[in-house]
């Protein structure tokens, strides 16, 4: 036992994972037992909050919604695993806790690992319209209705702290503002890797062939969206702005090109 | 072990490989070929063949006399087999660019948002790109023709709406263009699960003699670990537990991990604020070291459980926490039983 102060020992963790994960996979399965479709109708739910026009609908393949949800939750039961196993492992100087890891600015090790091990640290496209619930839009990064993205990288506007100023400064103080003056990139993710990752071709042919690199998200830089760092930000994406309403302020300048 | 078990080959003309050796050659390959990814040096096939030609020479031996597969590798095409390149439609729609004068008379180019949703994309023939042709919005018969000869309006460009903050990929490709270029659906049906011997082909081999899906799962992530899980919901998990189980039962997880947990790959930071470690590149490992990280990684089954909640991870929007263990108000310290 080692007193709440003191922090040069390993330590015994215990893990959180979103419930929601569970209540997905469950109304998922559910549905397939009962012939229902209500997943289907969760996944549709931001198209009508999001007031999309019948013209411009998709159509949301369930199975490959629930394919995003298991890689989705694959990943984060390795991200807590890398804190897990930091925590078991690795003795601290001080605080932060964690080691910095090279190519990081932050050191969440959970975060490098994910990034070490898939090169990107994906999660669900969302859409929010305030009033939204926060659990809302929680739910659509998880079940990932539209798709998911990854940044090129995961920690380039990363404050370090958790918001509000929680927690310790877990960022490099060096090339900070180098960091925020450049644009954020996103990339698209496509389905089919998603869909390759449970396939008997990875991994009795390429895996065994080429290691996890197989596992590495493809980039494609034509397809990517780079976020300029807007310091008037509204919203989650801060996106649409010629739609908020917001006029007072002036001009709205684009925030992504 | 692996050099001198390569070496116990000899020349093409030896004694044919008996089962065991096969085994042992399959997972030592696994492990040389990632230990060239963990070094992260640039590319694949030339790099491969110089830096390993004796264990293509093997497995040319392999190819070459047919031998039955012993464990279900498709080891007869393992020369045969490129890395997976994802190819995706190479040229997104772009906009026609119009340029206008601002207020001080200075040439600006629009903003693709603010111009996008007078624009309609489609496919092109050969699939490597989109064409893209403005909207008439007067066009009564709702195909937003120009012309009688204009392709219908088929895949709206820009936000789906007027609602605000969609992600900035939807914000600027719509919905459309994003399923068609296929970010969004794959209709290709699944595999089931339980019939892949996914992940490790590696340590997989001691604790999965019967193939029993229970003994695939990695111990960290065994049911009994995981709290107010029953077993229909377990269930629904293996997916995602089979995925993570194959990373880190793979050798560069090991190495990684290796790293994380051995002081002497760490150097102290002096570039930081505050002080700490700075992990260094993960090293090749030896048998020993692998063994002994693999043992570290398992110990964790001790040291650590899964739970479910959501108010503690959606406030700030996190699919997971990882906590240290409070007792009687005092941390749990990780020691070896």
């Amino acid at each position: 036992m080692q007193s709440l102060t003191s922090n040069r020992f390993t330590y015994q963790t215990d893990i959180v994972v979103s419930e929601g994960f569970l209540e997905i996979l469950q109304q998922f399965d559910m549905d397939v037992s009962n012939g229902t479709d209500l997943h289907l109708k969760d996944l549709k739910l931001p198209l009508r909050t999001g007031f999309v026009p019948k013209t411009h609908q998709i159509k949301i393949d369930i199975a490959s919604a629930v394919e995003r949800t298991h890689y989705l939750l694959a990943e984060t039961l390795l991200h807590e695993f890398a804190h897990a196993f930091t925590a078991a492992w690795h003795v601290p100087t001080g605080e932060p806790g964690e080691p910095w890891i090279n190519g990081n600015r932050s050191n969440e090790a959970g975060f490098a690992f994910t990034l070490f091990i898939m090169g990107g640290c994906p999660e669900g496209l969302s859409q929010y319209l305030p009033p939204m619930d926060r659990d809302e839009d929680h739910r659509q990064r998880l079940c990932a209705p539209f798709g998911m993205y990854f940044a090129k990288k995961w920690d380039q506007w990363e404050v370090g702290s958790l918001p509000g100023g929680k927690g310790p400064t877990r960022v490099m103080t060096e090339g900070k503002d180098q960091a925020f003056n450049t644009p954020h990139t996103l990339y698209p993710v496509l389905q089919r890797f998603v869909h390759d990752l449970s396939t008997k071709e990875t991994w009795e042919q390429q895996v065994p062939r080429y290691g996890l690199r197989s596992l590495q998200l493809p980039r494609f830089d034509d397809w990517a969206v780079h976020r300029l760092n807007d310091l008037r930000k509204k919203g989650i994406w801060s996106t649409g702005q010629n739609r908020w309403g917001d006029f007072d302020n002036g001009p709205q300048a684009p925030t992504w090109m | 072990m692996y050099r001198s078990f390569v070496h116990d080959l000899g020349s093409p003309s030896s004694q044919p490989l008996s089962r065991q050796n096969l085994e042992l050659l399959c997972r030592y390959d696994t492990r040389i070929r990632c230990f060239k990814l963990s070094t992260n040096d640039g590319d694949s096939e030339s790099t491969f063949v110089e830096r390993f030609p004796r264990s293509l020479a093997v497995l040319d031996i392999i190819a070459n006399q047919q031998m039955a597969n012993p464990i279900g590798m498709n080891l007869s095409g393992a020369l045969a087999i490129e890395p997976r390149d994802y190819t995706v439609v190479q040229i997104p729609p772009s906009l026609p660019q119009d340029i206008e004068l601002d207020q001080e008379g200075n040439v600006a180019f629009k903003h693709w948002s603010k111009q996008s949703a007078n624009y309609t994309s489609r496919l092109g023939a050969d699939g490597t790109s989109f064409e893209v042709r403005p909207i008439n919005h007067n066009d009564t018969t709702g195909e937003g023709k120009f012309r009688p000869d204009d392709w219908p309006i088929t895949h709206h460009l820009g936000p789906p709406s007027m609602a605000p903050d969609f992600h900035p990929l939807i914000e600027k490709y719509g919905l459309q263009v994003l399923e068609a270029a296929g970010f969004i659906n794959q209709k290709i049906p699944r595999e089931p699960y339980n019939d892949l011997p996914i992940g490790p082909l590696h340590f997989h081999y001691f604790r999965n003699p019967g193939a029993d899906i229970n003994e695939l799962i990695h111990p960290v992530f065994r049911k009994h670990l995981w709290n107010n899980t029953s077993d229909d919901l377990y269930r629904l998990l293996l997916p995602a537990i089979l995925l993570a189980t194959a990373v880190l039962d793979d050798p560069t997880t090991l190495s990684y991990f290796f790293a994380l947990s051995e002081p002497t790959t760490q150097v102290q930071s002096t570039t930081f604020n505050t002080p700490c470690h700075i992990m260094m590149q993960p090293p090749a490992l030896s048998d020993a070291q692998l063994v002994q990280t693999y043992n570290r990684v398992c110990a964790l089954q001790n040291w650590t459980n899964w739970n479910w909640e959501v108010s503690e991870v959606s406030e700030f929007n996190r699919f997971g926490v990882t906590k240290s263990t409070i007792v009687n108000n005092a941390y749990v310290q990780a020691t070896v039983p």
